[in-house]
């Protein structure tokens, strides 16, 4: 394989178990993320979803299988640091991912391990914090930000490394409302603009919906995958899963239910208000 | 709340104090302190404290600050004082007092023992309140470069110093909600005796403690996935420069201890 | 037993340079038995609020009366007030400290000095509300819990103290969505089976929509609307003004409405709205 691949990541029959677990954490999962594809996986706690984050970027090694970042085997060390940069990482908890105490030390942080020319950095720090609209807060002390706003300039530490791939590990899980739609927004927007691709990892069911494309996790394997609407429409299957649909899907369930002719696969309340306008029009 | 304690007490300025070099002003901090230390006599002391002042208002820093900073040490300085006039040997009485004398030699002693700390602090001060804290730590893991060839961990004691600088507040606000919330479960850090009281402190202490080995677990983790590996072959954002500014700074310090050696020397 | 809160006034650091006014003129009576909903973005002082209802702050001015009771007043015994108002904080897991289960939940019992088959009874019984088995659970490290199981133990920890008032701060925050339904229907059966006054404060409207019977909005430091889900929900664009979302089920009533459709006022509950579709499509209750 080569950089050119179209495939960001690839993982084929993918086995991870924790030292001294019984269980494997994520058992034989085979998938890829495309170039400037929109991923979200999802799953109950405990599902797998989370190592197989860590797989991404060669924080953990395959126990069986393989994955390749950028047509790089995670096994061999000499790429560490190559798949690294390749494929950026956004944790969970914002306090605990800012290394520095000022935000533009912070972006600078990955560029400096990898040994980047000051000068350069100082392209590249102005480049990623603006491209996350945090331009005004290159001087700020990380503890006065809010959630939202640590989250981005963890985002800007990455997007500095100029990664093809972004992977964000329930980065939204500890956010408010508007936190979240920062995030989201950002994310979304490298996506598009930076053709960047992006992997999430989430609870949010309404953060799923905006994916290209979704990964359903359960006791490590992959349970169910598809486009958002063929995931969603599947409603009993999800609850079973221990997950939720998005009100407007779970809406058009219970009006099925019912006895209507509505549209399963109903993700938005747009697309519901175009449904009820159908629906009524043609009696 | 907690959090909004500043620390170090770096007071932000453009002064050409502040635009000097952190590893010159480390530096020359020192060789303050040790020309404060060699001072024997008042006038010495009066012209050391005449250019702390010089200093601080060339920072645009009120004098008062630097006071502001001997102020929660005058305990440590009342006791070193005390200590002093009571053990330091003499041989000129002043007065007796019972089987208590107090001689010339122990008071002066005690009084240059007293200054010399009430100079240290203050000197210090100026370092703290005109440099931030990164740019201290620059200053310092850059001084300490030379002792990696003789395996001294200079780039890891910096990294330690930025970590720590950073999660103090995170960790300060953190402790704040812990005592709340065990307060909400009828715990009482405020009454009792010493034993009590440290008992009472295991609530508080545990979870701090759980959740700190969590954040530094997970901060491994994040630093990994941003390629850390070390000091070596890693750039850092700000290059430190010397420039005409710490010149000067070299030089007008350099002065004043050709002053205070003059002094010390006429004087005696 | 009522809370009754009388201009509240709350200034962090006062004088300092970073002096903040985080309540301002606060009044309301949140009345036994009832179940509150307390929204506002981050900043909106619904933190600093609740944390004056059990005297963990001290109002700068104005009053709290806890079943009458002035807690600004010397005389008033804190602690007997915090046993009568439970406060569960925001990832309440974080607080746990004991080797077992049952020793944590026993925490606060214990500091309340009771003799120890109280604290035993009150373990169990705070256990079984939170659906946790005691045989199997009690003995075991909190530690080597589940993330969900972790936040029952903290919320049992509280319940020990047998609140009259139960104030949980986004109780739900970071459980996947099994574990939210879990939290979110025993807090519902704890208002119903023993009718525990709640004061749940939450980002989620549709979480709110669906238990609570009163919302309180709080915005930069003051009660912006205070009433029934259906009064305050039925005021869609304000909450958006002030950066606050509103359940899908309103957003959906409000599009219909725009396109021409009849939509009762009020509705906010998807089960309503449920409801209204239906007849829409039976009838046909389009009006242009």
């Amino acid at each position: 394989m080569t950089k050119t691949d179209k495939n960001r990541i690839m993982a084929s029959n993918l086995s991870y178990a924790y030292p001294e677990a019984q269980k494997f954490a994520v058992n034989d999962v085979s998938m890829c993320v495309k170039q400037g594809e929109f991923l979200a996986i999802l799953g109950h706690n405990g599902s797998g979803k989370s190592t197989l984050a860590k797989l991404f970027n060669a924080l953990y090694v395959p126990t069986k299988g393989s994955v390749w970042v950028c047509g790089l085997d995670t096994k061999e060390d000499d790429f560490v640091f190559d798949i690294r940069q390749h494929a950026g990482m956004v944790f969970q908890n914002p306090d605990n991912q800012i290394v520095a105490t000022v935000v533009e030390e912070d972006v600078a942080f990955g560029l400096e391990n990898n040994g980047v020319e000051p000068a350069q950095i100082r392209i590249r720090i102005k480049e990623a914090l603006d491209a996350v609209q945090m331009g005004a807060f290159a001087k700020k002390a990380p503890h006065m930000l809010s959630g939202g706003q640590k989250q981005r300039v963890a985002i800007a530490g990455v997007l500095a490394m100029k990664p093809d791939v972004i992977i964000l590990d329930e980065s939204t899980a500890m956010l408010d409302p508007s936190g979240r739609r920062e995030v989201m927004n950002t994310v979304h927007r490298l996506n598009k603009e930076e053709g960047i691709s992006v992997v999430i990892i989430t609870h949010y069911m309404s953060e799923a919906a905006t994916a290209d494309y979704v990964l359903v996790m359960d006791e490590g394997k992959i349970a169910m995958s598809g486009t958002p609407r063929e995931v969603f429409t599947k409603v009993d299957k999800m609850r079973k899963l221990g997950l939720d649909v998005p009100p407007m899907t779970d809406l058009a369930h219970m009006l099925g239910e019912d006895g209507l002719n509505v549209r399963a696969d109903i993700l938005t309340v747009e697309e519901m208000v175009e449904e009820v306008c159908r629906l009524s029009s043609n009696i | 709340m907690l959090k909004d304690i500043t620390l170090g007490q770096y007071f932000p300025g453009n002064s050409v104090v502040h635009r000097m070099d952190p590893r010159t002003k480390l530096i020359l901090t020192i060789a303050y302190i040790v020309g404060v230390f060699m001072v024997k006599n008042l006038p010495g002391y009066l012209i050391a404290l005449g250019f702390l002042y010089l200093v601080v208002r060339i920072a645009g820093i009120q004098f008062s600050y630097l006071l502001k900073g001997v102020k929660p040490l005058r305990f440590i300085i009342v006791f070193t004082f005390i200590l002093n006039v009571i053990f330091a040997q003499g041989e000129t009485p002043i007065f007796t007092l019972g089987f208590f004398t107090l001689t010339k030699e122990a008071l002066s002693r005690a009084v240059y023992f007293a200054m010399r700390l009430v100079f240290l602090v203050m000197g210090t001060s100026v370092l703290t309140l005109t440099t931030s804290p990164v740019q201290l730590t620059d200053g310092l893991e850059r001084l300490m470069r030379p002792l990696e060839k003789v395996n001294f961990p200079a780039h890891e004691l910096a990294m330690m110093m930025t970590i720590a600088l950073r999660f103090i507040p995170t960790l300060l606000e953190e402790t704040d909600k812990i005592q709340k919330a065990q307060m909400a479960r009828g715990a009482d850090f405020e009454s009792g005796n010493l034993i009590a009281r440290a008992k009472a402190m295991i609530p508080l202490l545990v979870p701090l403690f759980v959740s700190s080995f969590r954040r530094a677990n997970d901060l491994a983790m994040a630093m990994e996935a941003r390629c850390y590996r070390g000091g070596s072959h890693r750039t850092r954002l700000r290059e430190l420069k010397f420039t005409r500014l710490d010149a000067y700074g070299t030089l007008t310090v350099a002065a004043f201890l050709g002053v205070i050696a003059l002094e010390g020397m006429i004087l005696g | 037993m009522s809370i009754v809160i009388e201009h509240l006034n709350y200034v962090y650091m006062t004088g300092g340079p970073y002096e903040t006014h985080a309540l301002h003129d606060v009044s309301m009576t949140i009345e036994d038995g009832e179940f509150v909903g307390l929204i506002g973005h981050t900043g909106s002082g619904k933190s600093t609020l609740v944390q004056h209802l059990n005297g963990l702050l001290m109002p700068s001015s104005g009053r709290v009366l806890v079943d009458g009771m002035d807690l600004a007043d010397k005389e008033t015994d804190r602690r007997a007030v915090r046993c009568k108002v439970g406060l569960v904080f925001q990832y309440p897991e974080n607080q746990l400290f004991e080797e077992t289960v049952e020793k944590d939940i026993a925490f606060g019992p214990k500091n309340l000095g009771l003799a120890q088959e109280e604290i035993d009874r009150r373990v169990r019984d705070a256990m079984r509300r939170v659906a946790l088995d005691y045989d199997s659970i009690a003995q075991r490290s909190v530690f080597e819990l589940s993330g969900g199981q972790m936040r029952r133990v903290a919320i049992a920890g509280v319940l020990a103290m047998e609140p009259r008032v139960l104030v949980l701060d986004e109780p739900c925050a970071g459980l996947d969505p099994r574990g939210r339904e879990e939290i979110l229907g025993l807090i519902s059966d704890l208002h119903k089976e023993s009718g525990t006054t709640i004061v749940m404060v939450s980002h989620s409207m549709d979480d709110v929509a669906s238990l609570a019977e009163r919302v309180i909005v709080m915005n930069k430091g003051e009660v912006a609307m205070d009433g029934t889900p259906r009064e305050v929900f039925a005021r869609g664009n304000e909450l958006r003004e002030i950066g606050l979302d509103v359940p899908q089920a309103v957003e959906l009533a409000q599009r219909l409405r725009e396109k021409g459709f009849d939509i009762p006022e009020g509705v906010y509950r998807m089960e309503e709205m449920r409801e209204v579709i239906l007849n829409l499509v039976r009838k046909g209750g389009r009006r242009a």
